[in-house]
């Protein structure tokens, strides 16, 4: 691949100064800034939820908030976590890379691309300003499945409207990273010379715009239902509230793939690098994805088994989800392959990485449990639940985030960040992680319901390590902001362009700092 | 940004607009199918 930064233009068009430059901008790199510091901050709004809710398990009785608060806490904490931090946090990671990956000079659609990050903040607004309404906050779950949800006060029409805008913002990013890694690659870089993490994240796109519209409409449903007569979910009017529940999971499985691809593309790029080897079995990668997303949208019903599903369907359910080990599988053992006999180094993106492998495939395994129906009877709406999916999306998707921001954070300032803090963040947060959910399967299995504020005391051990683990995660994640900060302030030192011995790909040809425009020539890759 | 897009860059963003409507179609039509596929129901 050949170096081409044209740089003809650039001091025509540096950023605006100010507010201006942030408002307004329509460039890739500054909105990927803006959506990654949002995400940061919605990932600290979300975790002092989880603290709330430790805390208040951290003893049996009821300790600190009443349990109409608590069911709050656990509503907006997931809802804040999926769509306001880990979300934003690879859309921001989208925008930064894709068209520096690809040898394009920004986004297709830059102006669109400014909308879709500043709605974001005006759906959290809406979805914030909920706890001060009549009725306080949504507390039926982030499933908001009825009749309950439909008990929700005045929040309700705020969260269907904030749901709405959070869905446009999100149709509108995928739509422009399609087009532009469909439009505007450079020449010679054909779809399977793209690097796994624009794959992943063109797959990804095409599941966002395939089931955040059926999101929307449920939550209109909902709505109508609530406040115009209708009984689309209400069984008296001849409606079905199990009907919900179908729709609910048809959009909420392949949101989970939409939260976990892109860490797949971002864990693909990682262990090459630091595994100084070239991916194993590039396009089985490729396809393995594929088969995720295609699968995501057959297995939805495993979330509902308990509901009275006809046996055919719960078989149907139970052998597509198991299918899903077979793609996965493939992903993981081509990493493991990558790294055999690779010359290896743990820096900390190495490290993030390498724990994602581990942890999420423990997540993996107990989602391999939950998907066999007789065994799901007895896990559902359990704690062992609450331990699979968190071990998923905070070892796996917040893990992966973790890795690329260290990963990249050097191209982005232009500095060095501080291995020493790397490395403690990583150590902290990986075993406090550990103690936070690792005891949560033996609750589950005991037999402690999940959304509850209260327990019988033979939980009250675990519980109490569940909350002093997720006390030491939530502290620990300070260290993460430190790092950021300082390297942005000059970290440890000057960056190179290429950053890590091993890195390969267009954008660790631009320098470090990446300048404001790069690739206005494309460049020629061969 | 577009002012300084050379011709290649320029016809990409032109054929990257039309793809975007056509997708956008595609979600509204998800949307109100999904109204149609359960009002149809009932």
């Amino acid at each position: 691949m050949s170096t081409a930064t044209d740089t003809h233009h650039d001091e025509h068009h540096g950023p605006a100064k100010g507010m201006r430059r942030w408002l307004f901008t329509t460039n890739h790199k500054d909105i990927g800034t803006l959506y990654l510091w949002f995400s940061l901050i919605m990932f600290f709004v979300g975790g002092a939820m989880a603290m709330v809710i430790r805390a208040e398990l951290i003893q049996p009785g009821m300790n600190l908030v009443d349990p109409m608060f608590y069911n709050q806490m656990v509503t907006m904490h997931a809802l804040i976590m999926i769509f306001g931090a880990v979300m934003p946090a690879f859309v921001g990671l989208a925008n930064w890379m894709i068209p520096m990956m690809v040898g394009a000079p920004d986004m297709a659609l830059p102006r669109m691309n400014n909308w879709s990050f500043w709605i974001l903040p005006i759906g959290f607004t809406l979805l914030l300003m909920t706890f001060f309404v009549p009725g306080g906050a949504p507390a039926a779950g982030w499933t908001i499945y009825p009749p309950l949800s439909l008990q929700t006060g005045d929040a309700f029409p705020l969260l269907v409207f904030g749901i709405h805008v959070l869905g446009i913002s999100s149709i509108m990013g995928a739509i422009n990273i399609i087009v532009t890694i469909m439009n505007m690659r450079a020449p010679g870089m054909g779809l399977l010379k793209m690097p796994i993490f624009v794959w992943g994240w063109l797959i990804t796109a095409y599941l966002l715009i395939a089931v955040m519209p059926v999101l929307a409409g449920a939550v209109t449903m909902l709505l109508t239902d609530k406040y115009f007569g209708t009984a689309f979910f209400d069984a008296a009017g001849g409606g079905d509230p199990v009907l919900f529940q179908h729709i609910f999971w048809f959009f909420g499985h392949p949101e989970v793939y939409i939260m976990i691809l892109p860490a797949f593309g971002i864990i693909s790029e990682i262990i090459p690098t630091f595994a100084r080897k070239k991916l194993f079995g590039y396009s089985a990668m490729v396809y393995a994805i594929a088969a995720i997303a295609f699968l995501s949208f057959i297995v939805w019903a495993h979330h509902m088994f308990t509901v009275g599903m006809p046996v055919a369907g719960l078989l149907f359910f139970m052998f597509t989800t198991m299918l899903i080990a077979v793609p996965t599988g493939v992903k993981i053992f081509n990493w493991v392959a990558t790294m055999w006999r690779g010359a290896m180094t743990f820096e900390t993106p190495m490290l993030y990485a390498l724990a994602f492998l581990f942890l999420f495939t423990i997540g993996g395994f107990s989602g391999l449990m939950l998907a066999i129906v007789p065994a799901d009877f007895q896990y559902h709406d359990s704690y062992f639940v609450v331990a699979h999916f968190h071990y998923v999306l905070v070892p796996g998707a917040v893990f992966a985030i973790m890795a690329a921001v260290y990963y990249w954070l050097p191209k982005w300032t232009g500095y060095m960040y501080s291995e020493f803090w790397g490395k403690t963040h990583f150590w902290l947060s990986t075993i406090s992680i550990n103690v936070t959910f690792f005891p949560q399967h033996f609750l589950g299995l005991a037999g402690m319901p999940r959304r509850i504020p209260d327990y019988a005391v033979q939980f009250t051990d675990f519980n109490f390590i569940s909350s002093i683990g997720a006390f030491v995660f939530g502290l620990s994640q300070l260290i993460f902001v430190y790092v950021i900060i300082h390297c942005i302030r000059g970290g440890v030192g000057r960056a190179t362009d290429r950053v890590w011995e091993g890195s390969h790909g267009l954008e660790w040809t631009v320098p470090s700092p990446a300048p404001y425009h790069t690739f206005e020539t494309a460049p020629e890759v061969k | 940004m577009s002012e300084q897009d050379d011709d290649r860059t320029k016809q990409n963003r032109r054929r990257a607009r039309f793809w975007a409507l056509v997708i956008g179609a595609v979600a509204v039509t998800f949307y109100v199918g999904i109204f149609l596929l359960i009002s149809t129901r009932y």
